[in-house]
């Protein structure tokens, strides 16, 4: 075997050990709340993953420092593969999803924080299930090869590479001369955030558990919830709030939160994206609270404001959680949240979607395109916080861009099979691919996906994994030019 | 002979040099005042100061006296310029180098209306030469070639295990009509003398009658498996690296060419369609070990620097690629290069002097001629009567290191001379000489001074 | 801002007296049909119109037409404006009651080649039907185009000229002249129409509809017939040479260059032919297979003539249809759609994006994935081995990406008259590309006039842009094109 493979194999080996240890807290909820069969669809998940890994592990020791970015793309795609096959297990095994590919399904919505759900009936699932399908959410959120990245160097393995197949976006900034440095930082920051989310939840009167399962969800901007009505269920504005500023804060970049803590507050507030980001929502919110102030869709006007900054967040960050059925909204709003859809988060967050440093950047391009139509021999860059940006960089999102439209429409065209409407169609490929959740129509808010056919519920899966990793890094498998690389 | 080269460079020396020893009157033209100066110093030739392409000057040296004009100027145009110039003058034979592969396109037109005689392109060659070797090693090509009643043929002398060891005298005894010619030593070639022995490793080239090369052919003809090769990286798209990638893809090999300037990748990936056209520096390893070059089946090294294409020879070699050519203009590291390893290195001032100088003596005198590993000649040629090596037995012919007589025509027979051997009037004489030393051959074709 | 009034002043002066040369067969039909205020009030307008392009002909420099590009967008918009507005005097002064904004959309209904009203085409008196469907004629290609071709002072400055105008990304030069370009388009144009519309009459139908059907199906107009909007009652001989000349009007009139100089082997070598036929082909099969597959009873032959000329009527963008697809399975209407925002050929009256880019499009994406696997790799587009300069690849990047922008700025300015995201959606596009039949409520039947009026005047904006290929409206709106000394 060569030695490209057994490096993977490796890694996925390490891989799934943690996976296999990650389901302690879940066993942990599943004893507290005397759910034995759940307990013991755990158990024996932890053991397979366990033995599996180990096996992996001890066969294939790697003897070369150097991983190639080839092998890197395996990695990671596998990695998501295996992750959210394996955690689909618990799901099976404890009956409390029966259909593989709907546990397979839900598996890849946690682990890829997209939060669509083929439950019908939430509610009726065992605590420590929606405590294991949440937490994915939040293992997901950093990626659980990130977290490899502060273990792998231990081996002697150079992390970057793999990293840079998987971290969200264009990266403009390396903020520590090692790469396993800068993500142990990410992390930390990350459970600060959630011990803080989970402490205001606990004011706002949740119990510790719905605390916990909401966290996951708005850190790793998911969208799982233990309610049907998700956050709708808790008719509080100061929850409301509380969830949509820690949304904000989870779709930023978290490489401006570490530069503010060493370089001061203007790191943050000066960034192109950051502002661009902040003044979308603050756009976006304004109109769709007017629209539904005057179309008198919401009692007031605080909270139509309410509404409409959560449900702008929660849309824009790709997180998907609801406080109100927007698929009821005026059409004015609903447009507005259907634009949003194709935004998406800051990169180097936890969101999905295309990325906010990618829709700036076609911006300038489409205006630099005008400026160059009357001034046809003018030279003109494009600058993102005072640099200038390479063509290949440029290159690189337009190519995305299209990319990610292609996929839109074909996955459409595949989702159609199914003979629903074309916007639950096309807005279930949407909310799949940009990770967000709820679409519109028989996928909205207050639906769920169990409409689908198992074959579209793959699909879906398979676009949800693509849509986390930036596309390329997933398809680039099918590639024959990745097959043989050594073709012109 | 009156020869005029233009353009005191690299090439144009290595010309002068190899024509100073023979029956040759060399004029070197160029613009440099003080390269001339330092040319005369060391060469016998007449050097003139001057602008080759302006015809007053071209008249005011009497071009038209001149057998042979060979322009070898920096640039692609110019050269054309001055060699149909002075051909409209009256010189007699007119060559020029052009480099450049959009006017390789469509040489058959320049060569024609411009009345050009011929046309060398040294990086066109080179990559003749690299194809060659990589094409013939791998191919079902039976290793013989064959000339009237002689053939060469090579192969590794570890097939016939009983070769090893052997002085060429006792190689002599067992096979009396053969003669070996050349060995190739760690990607060196040799011309070997009484001295020399067969080490394991070494390729050998044998010549003799044909029968009997064909027999020894059956017992050590080895069927390789047609297996092609794949994949080749070259390291520079200057334009060796760009006819070479050419020249390969076209057969179906998988060629990678990794070039330091952007520009002129953009220039290569818009001509060279089956090529992938990487932008980097050979010198980045990890960039190298990304594209797979352990998987390489070969790797040339054809940057414009003689020092990179070595070092970056060597590394490849260390990564245990099969075949590494390398592209070495400098005569000083001959001996640095036979110790590194490397399987082939060319130079490409060698080559061309070769086809120049094939081209001066005319097709009188050489009769065919065939380059073996891009290192050494063989040529055939037909002894004139007043030449300088008839009638001397060899053994005191004082033939330089490089050079052997490897077989004789005469008349019907076959000749496989030993020391004593002379040669006659009308012979068709076989000698093996090494590119380095083909300016020693002139002296054994000069003409006896009727001094007496 | 700085406008080559002399150009201007030119151009404008023989749109005017071309205009009211074009007005009398429609003049001449209203008589026929007994509609004295239709007669009477385009007769006048006729008249006006002359006397206004000869005075400002005869106030005109004829000398010094030089032009820039910049002239060449400003001078098409205006000129297009001027066009609109007057083409829409015509209904308002018919005293039919007609609001200005309806007027409006149906002029620039016309002038786009969009098949879509307002104004149903049963209750539009016949004179002005049929003055709709001239529009449609000298709509398809063009008028700049049609008066550079017949006057020869325009000469190279017609080149600029046409940039703006020209149904196409690329208008490769069929004569050195470019006055040889336009009429050699013209020319191939007028052949066409004639032999479609001998062929209709042939058929079966009146001169009266053989015309306006001819007239609106050459330039991918598409009108329909009866008040059903449907135009079933043609016979199938009549549908079968509708839909064949709209596949070739939608064809590169280039290739009708090829035809008419011998040169056969360049056709089936022009790769966006290929591409068009192999679009249109697999189309046909997949709605084709989708019909058969939700049918009950099999009618595999209307089938599959309904599909092929669905097929053709989309990525023509031309916009009729022979059954109720309304009912078809949701797949067959995606592949509709990816059709519609496909579009036709370059350099024909069809809409869209246009296949010659919708091929770099792919291409790019294709590559964005090579370079994924080969970072360093240097790799140039190549339409069909020649490659294409990275000018011109940016160019077709920011044009598709502007696209995707107006659609979704469109959309949500559309979504301010509340009908449902799948009509809004449909409409913008239905407009932007020019096909007028589109989905939602605007299935079957073009039939706008669900919308608001300013949003009928926005979707008269979303047509002449579709049809002007959006550089021209869009330029207005940055300030470089007004002040050209502006730096920033």
């Amino acid at each position: 075997m060569s030695i490209s493979k057994k490096r993977i194999i490796y890694l996925l080996g390490a891989l799934l050990i943690v996976i296999s240890l990650s389901m302690t807290p879940s066993l942990i909820v599943s004893l507290l709340y005397d759910e034995y069969h759940c307990t013991k669809a755990f158990l024996i998940t932890m053991i397979i993953c366990l033995l599996i890994g180990i096996l992996f592990n001890r066969r294939h020791t790697p003897s070369i420092s150097s991983i190639k970015l080839k092998d890197g793309f395996m990695i990671v795609t596998g990695s998501w593969l295996l992750a959210s096959i394996f955690g689909a297990i618990p799901f099976i095994i404890s009956g409390s999803i029966t259909n593989p590919v709907d546990a397979f399904f839900e598996a890849c919505s946690g682990f890829s924080t997209t939060g669509a759900s083929i439950l019908t009936d939430i509610e009726a699932l065992p605590m420590s299930m929606l405590f294991w399908r949440s937490f994915t959410h939040w293992l997901g959120g950093m990626g659980i090869v990130v977290f490899a990245m502060a273990l792998l160097p231990k081996l002697g393995i150079s992390g970057q590479l793999i990293a840079s197949a998987e971290t969200p976006g264009p990266t403009l900034d390396k903020i520590t001369p090692r790469f396993s440095d800068t993500a142990k930082n990410l992390y930390r920051m990350y459970i600060l955030f959630t011990i803080s989310e989970v402490i205001l939840l606990l004011i706002g009167g949740l119990d510790l558990f719905d605390a916990l399962v909401h966290t996951f969800g708005t850190v790793g901007t998911g969208g799982f919830s233990s309610h049907s009505e998700s956050i709708a269920y808790f008719n509080s504005y100061y929850v409301h709030w509380v969830i949509t500023i820690f949304m904000i804060i989870s779709g930023t970049n978290f490489n401006l939160f570490y530069l503010t803590l060493k370089r001061g507050i203007k790191k943050l507030i000066k960034d192109d994206e950051f502002k661009f980001y902040l003044r979308i929502i603050s756009l976006f919110t304004m109109l769709v609270t007017f629209d539904l102030a005057i179309t008198k869709t919401e009692v007031n006007f605080l909270k139509a404001l309410t509404e409409s900054i959560f449900q702008v967040s929660s849309i824009l960050t790709t997180t998907g959680y609801a406080t109100a059925d927007f698929d009821i909204w005026p059409t004015f709003a609903k447009m507005l949240l259907f634009m949003l859809m194709f935004v998406g988060a800051c990169s180097s967050s936890t969101g999905g979607g295309v990325k906010i440093i990618r829709i700036l950047v076609s911006f300038k391009l489409i205006m630099r395109g005008f400026a160059l139509k009357t001034h046809e021999n003018r030279i003109i860059n494009i600058k993102v916080n005072d640099q200038k940006l390479q063509s290949d960089t440029v290159s690189n999102i337009a190519n995305f861009l299209f990319f990610y439209i292609f996929l839109v429409f074909i996955g459409t065209a595949i989702i159609s099979i199914n003979n629903y409407d074309i916007m639950t169609s096309f807005s279930s490929v949407i909310a799949c691919l940009g990770n967000i959740g709820p679409g519109f129509s028989m996928v909205g808010p207050t639906m769920n996906y169990s409409i689908f056919s198992n074959f579209s519920k793959i699909v879906l899966s398979l676009l949800m994994i693509a849509g986390r990793l930036e596309l390329f890094t997933f398809f680039i498998l099918f590639s024959k030019h990745f097959r043989d690389s050594n073709r012109a | 002979m009156k020869v005029a080269i233009v353009g005191a460079g690299k090439l144009g020396l290595r010309i002068a040099e190899a024509l100073v020893d023979g029956d040759y009157e060399i004029t070197i033209i160029d613009k440099n005042e003080d390269l001339l100066d330092k040319i005369s110093q060391k060469l016998d030739v007449l050097t003139v100061y001057g602008d080759a392409k302006k015809i007053d000057f071209l008249k005011s040296i009497q071009i038209n006296t001149y057998d042979f004009l060979f322009a070898a100027s920096d640039s692609d145009e110019v050269n054309i310029l001055i060699a149909s110039f002075s051909k409209a003058l009256g010189c007699r034979y007119v060559s020029s180098r052009v480099r450049d592969p959009e006017h390789m396109k469509q040489i058959d037109f320049i060569r024609e209306k411009m009345n050009i005689d011929f046309i060398v392109n040294p990086d066109l060659l080179i990559t003749q030469e690299i194809h060659k070797y990589l094409a013939e090693k791998y191919t079902l090509s039976n290793g013989v070639f064959t000339s009237g009643k002689i053939a060469l043929l090579e192969f590794k002398a570890d097939m016939l295990p009983k070769l090893i060891g052997l002085y060429l005298p006792d190689f002599k005894k067992i096979y009396p009509s053969m003669l070996i010619v050349g060995i190739s030593r760690k990607g060196k070639m040799i011309i070997p003398h009484g001295d020399d022995f067969i080490k394991s490793g070494d390729s050998l080239y044998i010549i003799g009658e044909k029968e009997t090369v064909f027999k020894l052919n059956t017992k050590v003809y080895v069927n390789i498996k047609y297996t092609n090769v794949q994949k080749v990286m070259i390291i520079g798209g200057g334009k060796t690296g760009y006819y070479l990638a050419s020249r390969l893809s076209e057969f179906g090999v998988n060629v990678k060419l990794i070039e330091k300037s952007k520009e002129r990748c953009q220039y290569l990936s818009t001509r060279l369609d089956d090529v992938m056209v990487l932008y980097g520096d050979g010198t980045d390893l990890q960039m190298l070990q990304e594209e797979n070059l352990d998987e390489m089946d070969a790797f040339v090294t054809a940057t414009g620097y003689d020092e990179e294409n070595l070092l970056l020879a060597l590394t490849a070699k260390q990564h245990g690629i099969e075949d590494v050519i390398s592209k070495v203009s400098r005569v000083s590291y001959k001996d640095l290069i036979e110790q590194m390893g490397i399987d082939m290195v060319l130079n490409p001032l060698d080559i061309t002097a070769s086809a120049i100088l094939r081209n001066i003596r005319g097709s009188k005198k050489v009769l065919s001629s065939v380059l073996l590993q891009g290192q050494a000649e063989l040529l055939e040629i037909y002894a004139y009567e007043r030449m300088n090596m008839l009638n001397i037995p060899l053994k005191n012919l004082q033939l330089p290191e490089g050079i052997i007589i490897a077989a004789i025509h005469r008349g019907n027979k076959v000749i496989i001379p030993d020391g004593n051997t002379r040669l006659l009037r009308n012979d068709k004489v076989i000698i093996v000489s090494l590119l380095t030393e083909i300016g020693k051959l002139e002296k054994l074709f000069k003409y006896r001074r009727n001094i007496l | 801002m700085n406008l080559n009034y002399n150009l201007f002043k030119n151009l404008i002066s023989l749109t005017f007296i071309l205009l009211s040369i074009i007005m009398i067969p429609s003049i001449l039909v209203a008589h026929y049909y007994n509609e004295v205020n239709v007669t009477f009030s385009m007769s006048i307008i006729a008249v006006i119109y002359f006397f206004i392009g000869l005075f400002i002909n005869i106030k005109s420099n004829r000398k010094s037409i030089k032009s820039t590009i910049r002239d060449g967008y400003l001078t098409t918009f205006f000129v297009w404006l001027a066009l609109v507005f007057a083409s829409a005097l015509p209904y308002y002064f018919s005293n039919s009651g007609y609001y200005l904004s309806d007027c409006i959309f149906e002029s620039a209904a016309g002038w786009s080649t969009t098949g879509a009203f307002v104004i149903h085409a049963d209750i539009l008196p016949k004179g002005l039907l049929f003055w709709k469907a001239t529009n449609n004629w000298f709509g398809g290609i063009g008028m700049i185009m049609l008066i550079i071709s017949l006057t020869p002072y325009f000469n190279i400055s017609g080149q600029k000229l046409i940039v703006a105008e020209a149904p196409g990304p690329t208008l490769e030069k069929m004569s050195t002249k470019f006055t040889g370009t336009a009429r050699y388009l013209y020319f191939f144009y007028l052949i066409l129409t004639l032999l479609e519309f001998i062929m209709l009459k042939y058929g079966g139908l009146s001169l009266y509809d053989a015309a306006i059907n001819t007239m609106s199906g050459i330039s991918t107009a598409g009108i329909h017939l009866n008040s059903g909007g449907i135009s079933y009652n043609l016979t199938t001989f009549n549908k079968t040479v509708v839909t064949i000349f709209t596949f070739l009007a939608a064809t590169n009139f280039g290739i009708y260059f090829f035809l008419f100089k011998g040169k056969f082997e360049d056709i089936l070598g022009d790769l966006e032919f290929r591409v068009y036929i192999l679009l249109t082909l697999a189309s046909t099969i997949v709605i084709y297979v989708a019909l058969i597959n939700s049918d009950e009873a099999k009618y595999y032959f209307e089938d599959f003539l309904h599909s092929i000329s669905m097929a053709i009527s989309f990525i023509s963008t031309s916009g009729y249809s022979f059954t109720d697809y309304s009912i078809w399975p949701s797949f067959a209407k995606v592949i509709l759609i990816i059709c519609m925002f496909i579009g036709g050929c370059s350099i024909s009256t069809a809409g869209g994006i246009k296949i010659s880019r919708i091929i770099v499009f792919y291409k790019l994406i294709l590559r964005g994935i090579y370079k994924r696997i080969h970072p360093r790799s240097v790799k140039p587009v190549s339409f069909f081995k020649k490659p294409i300069s990275v000018n011109n690849v940016f160019t077709i990047m920011v044009y598709i990406l502007l696209y995707f922008v107006i659609f979704l700025i469109g959309s949500l300015l559309l979504s301010l008259d509340n009908l449902s995201m799948e009509t809004t959606l449909s409409a913008t596009i239905g407009a932007m590309s020019n096909t007028g039949l589109s989905f939602g409520e605007l299935a079957n039947v073009a039939d706008y006039s669900i919308f608001s009026h300013p949003a009928r005047i926005l979707l008269s904006i979303l047509m002449i842009g579709g049809r002007l290929e959006f550089y021209a409206i869009a330029l207005l709106f940055s300030k470089h094109f007004w002040n050209t000394n502006i730096i920033k």
